[in-house]
């Protein structure tokens, strides 16, 4: 596995967060849709979530994204964030593969 | 400055879209565009598919353009990519710089399809010739 188990929250490990702490929605794009089979998925986002955390739970909850997700960033409102920037319960952000425009 | 960020579901017509950039003062212009291959890493491509994230796509067009305009006299310049289904030596990009000397346009026109290549969220889907192989996601391996 990839990635530890999330540390964004005092919560217990991941993937047992309640569910009333809150959800997000990750648009998935490329290689990401196509192995996870959905564009789009619900993760929980708690309080404290990060860029970060957001991908550490993904990986965790689609195992098949798990070797893609270090490569990738995360973009939220048109942005890409740092992995530290916060997300929070009910935003939405992309997770971005490397890109191959042009 | 003019600056032209667009996603395009259609052949790119380059002399309209450079049209776009006339100005007097603009003495160069500098354009690029970029083609579908007929193979990529030894093997036949049939044709390719470009998908993109649209909205984070167009904003960090539009920021790249600016940073040129900072960083180089570009009084006009755009990037314009198509997306969907692409035959061989279609058009998939284009872009382009105009300012009033040579040195500038050209250089900046570098830094704006180098740029492209690394922060704007497109996808390749390549399909190839051979019957039976797959088709693959250029850029995650």
């Amino acid at each position: 596995m990839p990635f530890p188990p999330p540390r964004d929250t005092l919560l217990p490990p991941i993937p047992f967060t309640p569910p009333w702490l809150g959800r997000g929605t990750v648009r998935l794009f490329a290689i990401l849709a196509e192995k996870a089979g959905v564009d789009r998925v619900s993760v929980p986002i708690p309080p404290g979530a990060t860029a970060r955390s957001v991908l550490e739970r993904l990986a965790w909850q689609h195992p098949a994204l798990a070797a893609f997700l270090p490569s990738c960033r995360v973009a939220k409102d048109d942005r890409f964030l740092a992995a530290d920037d916060p997300v929070r319960p009910g935003e939405e952000v992309s997770v971005i593969p490397p890109v191959s425009g042009g | 400055m003019i600056a032209i960020a667009r996603l395009v579901r259609a052949p790119i017509d380059e002399r309209s879209e450079l049209a776009a950039l006339a100005d007097p003062a603009t003495g160069a212009l500098a354009s690029f565009v970029g083609r579908v291959r007929n193979e990529h890493e030894g093997r036949a491509v049939a044709h390719l598919e470009y998908h993109a994230h649209d909205g984070l796509a167009v904003a960090q067009m539009e920021r790249i353009l600016a940073e040129a305009g900072a960083r180089w006299d570009v009084r006009g310049a755009l990037l314009v990519h198509r997306l969907g289904r692409l035959e061989l030596g279609e058009a998939s990009v284009l872009a382009a710089a105009a300012c009033p000397h040579r040195g500038e346009s050209f250089e900046a026109c570098r830094y704006l399809i180098e740029r492209l290549k690394v922060d704007v969220p497109i996808w390749k889907h390549e399909h190839y010739a051979d019957v039976g192989a797959l088709p693959r996601w250029i850029g995650a391996e």
